[in-house]
């Protein structure tokens, strides 16, 4: 155990600050929602990829720069106390690396990681949620094609999104688990109607996609037929690993954000929030700690399994207690509609307890295959 | 930078908790006339005792992690010998002033037992005006009990007597009353601990606290999931219900927090500048006592009725939770220290 840098850890690290001590992203590019927002935070992407920031333990030939993932859990350290965030790099990206083709690899992953090309995830539907499993999108093969026909819902950035990675039912008389299929096809594709659904906090991040005789060539798919459902569960498991997708950048921004604010804060409710803001502090260390065990066991070569679960309940804590802060801290502002920052940091951490697997499928997880409970 | 165990680390947590299996109490009613003095013998034996202590005195000369691993194994399996008091927070208390070879080799060989000598709320180690009276925690065996005595240059350690047994709450642990004007000779007590020595040990000390936690937490889901597993209502295993899992779930994802917290604390109490050992200390004590008595609570609740018999174990757990949460500052003491180092480093 040792949590220091070691000789090239630190050299990057000091790069890095001397690097965020220039380049900074754009005001929207904090705010990561609304289209200005999703357009700065692209930019910021690509501006840190140049910088050679983000991608790093992608292997070389893909774009990336072959470093263990420790280095992720330092730009997250580094560009979070920046005060900036670190965009979500690729984590669709996981399941093309095990599934894909040398050369879908080559085609797919090099502008993923650059943010040239941006991606949608084509998963929940109306009638699979947390049974996933149970989707119905279906692909029926004719000749060299796949015509697709169905409905994804909740899939955020569609709107925006060049491509699509897709789940589909291809083989509808096998059991379930088995007969899933994934694609990937640009969105300007004819057969594709994306309908933004407002969020509670005002803006439309996801969205309703419709496919209506969308046709993908066969080359697209990713994988083998019936691929579909390993494929999803590398992506689920990276999806709530707090390190891949940024959070944590973003837990110690707010949480720098918050002690500056208790100077502002009259005197007698200072000693209150105070030791609340302490006391998110320990919780946003606690899911920081657990994910740099996570990582380091990543670098050591063990793969994300279930206890990815833990890092994504842990995550879940702590921005549900995080935006409960913020909520209370601003006193009536929000509810006044004078401060639509906080507005959004508090319902959006509701919606933490959902997406990537809602808290109770996770805890479900967690009991079932890391406790070893039986399923009912 | 790696946040997961060496080797020797592993090897050492595998050999302390196989010991811990071997002299731990088969049943909840041997605490009450349980003999530590062949389970003490062992652990010295094994070189346990001294595992903090400089080779010279027959030490293992390691780390506070490898001193909070033997904590955490012995802490699984509720071993009742003061090993946290006696072994792990005196010796470093000790270490910490320059105790002579010839005591630090008697406490390594087992035949030296010191407690510290606490304030009534079990929050400090007792000087002259810090409370009343003083107690001395996890105390069984013990000839003395370690206070303070203040200076212009720092604190010095007094060895005193201890005074008649208290009832107690936790089973594997005894306390007693502490006569802080007797003083006992148990040998060179060694010198001044200056201020920066002083913070890194009361790290050191939450710390090990810390790790006690983790342990019985630990400890306790073990036993909440195989209980789950074996009750059946409903004609199946009460372990198939979400809402029993879903509870367990809960508590692992608990443990599973503090024991990153508690890692990362014992590396830095060694590793870093004062200020932050100090506060990663702080951090790991708050969050295992909050999290220890919830978990312990829950383990409770699994067991239904069973839960708050005096025969199931569940309450060893919550009651050893409950005392090691106060020792050197239950969490919202510790959250108020964490808001005024934080508002330090930031001025």
């Amino acid at each position: 155990m040792n949590f220091f840098d070691g000789p090239d850890e630190a050299t990057f690290r000091s790069e890095l600050r001397a690097w965020l001590a220039e380049n900074r992203p754009s005001k929207e590019g904090d705010r990561d929602h609304g289209a200005d927002g999703n357009r700065a935070s692209l930019e910021w992407h690509r501006q840190l990829y140049q910088g050679g920031w983000l991608g790093l333990s992608w292997p070389v030939e893909y774009g990336g720069r072959g470093l263990t993932p420790l280095y992720d859990a330092i730009v997250n350290e580094e560009v979070g106390a920046s005060g900036a965030h670190v965009p979500s790099v690729g984590y669709l990206g996981r399941a093309i690396l095990h599934y894909g083709s040398d050369e879908q690899k080559r085609t797919y992953l090099p502008p993923m990681l650059r943010g040239e090309v941006q991606w949608c995830q084509g998963f929940s539907e109306p009638g699979a949620g947390s049974d996933l499993a149970s989707l119905r999108t279906r692909a029926e093969r004719r000749d060299d094609v796949y015509v697709v026909n169905g409905q994804k819902v909740w899939t955020s950035r569609a709107q925006w999104a060049d491509w699509c990675l897709l789940l589909c039912r291809t083989n509808p008389e096998l059991p379930k688990h088995k007969g899933i299929s994934c694609l990937v096809f640009e969105m300007n594709r004819p057969g594709i109607t994306v309908h933004p659904l407002q969020q509670t906090w005002g803006t439309a991040e996801f969205n309703e996609v419709f496919f209506d005789n969308l046709e993908v060539p066969i080359e697209n798919r990713i994988g083998e037929e019936g691929d579909g459902w390993p494929l999803a569960t590398i992506i689920l498991a990276h999806e709530r690993g707090p390190a891949d997708i940024g959070f944590i950048a973003h837990f110690q921004h707010q949480l720098n954000e918050f002690e500056r604010l208790l100077s502002e804060l009259p005197e007698e409710r200072r000693s209150e929030f105070a030791n609340r803001v302490a006391q998110a502090y320990v919780s946003v260390a606690a899911c920081r700690l657990h994910v740099l065990k996570s990582l380091s066991l990543r670098a050591k070569g063990v793969a994300p399994g279930a206890d990815t679960s833990i890092d994504k309940l842990l995550m879940t804590r702590v921005e549900q207690e995080l935006g409960a802060l913020a909520w209370d801290m601003a006193g009536a502002a929000p509810s006044l509609g004078l401060d639509d920052e906080t507005v959004y940091q508090y319902l959006r951490a509701r919606a933490s307890s959902i997406y990537g697997g809602t808290q109770q499928i996770q805890r479900s997880i967690v009991a079932q295959r890391l406790l070893g409970m039986p399923r009912g | 930078m790696d946040a997961t165990l060496s080797e020797s680390e592993e090897l050492l947590r595998e050999t302390a908790r196989r010991l811990g299996s071997d002299l731990a109490c088969g049943s909840v009613a041997e605490y009450a006339d349980f003999d530590d003095t062949k389970a003490w013998r062992s652990l010295a034996d094994m070189g346990l005792l001294g595992i903090r202590l400089p080779d010279e005195v027959g030490g293992g000369d390691g780390s506070t992690l490898d001193q909070s691993l033997v904590v955490e194994a012995l802490a699984f399996h509720s071993v009742a010998v003061p090993f946290l008091g006696s072994a792990a927070l005196a010796s470093e208390l000790l270490l910490a002033a320059g105790a002579s070879q010839e005591t630090l080799s008697r406490l390594a060989s087992g035949e030296l037992r010191v407690a510290l000598g606490l304030t009534d709320d079990l929050s400090s180690i007792w000087r002259e005006g810090a409370s009343k009276n003083a107690v001395a925690f996890d105390s069984a065996g013990a000839q003395a009990a370690l206070v303070f005595d203040s200076s212009d240059a720092g604190v010095t350690l007094r060895s005193v007597a201890l005074g008649e047994p208290l009832p107690g709450l936790d089973l594997t642990r005894r306390s007693h009353r502490v006569n802080c004007e007797t003083v006992v000779d148990v040998g060179d007590l060694g010198g001044v601990i200056d201020a920066d020595t002083y913070e890194r040990t009361i790290a050191r000390c939450l710390t090990l606290v810390a790790w006690d936690l983790v342990g019985v937490m630990d400890a306790g889901i073990a036993t909440a999931v195989e209980y789950a597993k074996s009750r059946e209502q409903f004609g199946v295993a009460i372990a198939t219900f979400q809402a029993v899992q879903h509870i367990c779930a809960d508590q692992l994802v608990s443990l599973e927090g503090a024991r990153s917290m508690a890692e990362y604390a014992a590396w830095a109490v060694d590793e870093c500048d004062t200020a932050d050992a100090l506060l990663a200390a702080r951090s790991a004590k708050a969050f295992a006592s909050r999290e220890g008595r919830a978990v312990t609570e829950a383990v409770v609740q699994v067991h239904g009725g069973m839960g708050f018999t005096w025969d199931c174990p569940a309450h060893v757990f919550l009651k050893r939770a409950l005392s090691d949460a106060l020792l050197f500052g239950d969490a919202p003491r510790q959250i108020n220290e964490i808001a005024q180092l934080r508002s330090r480093s930031r001025a």
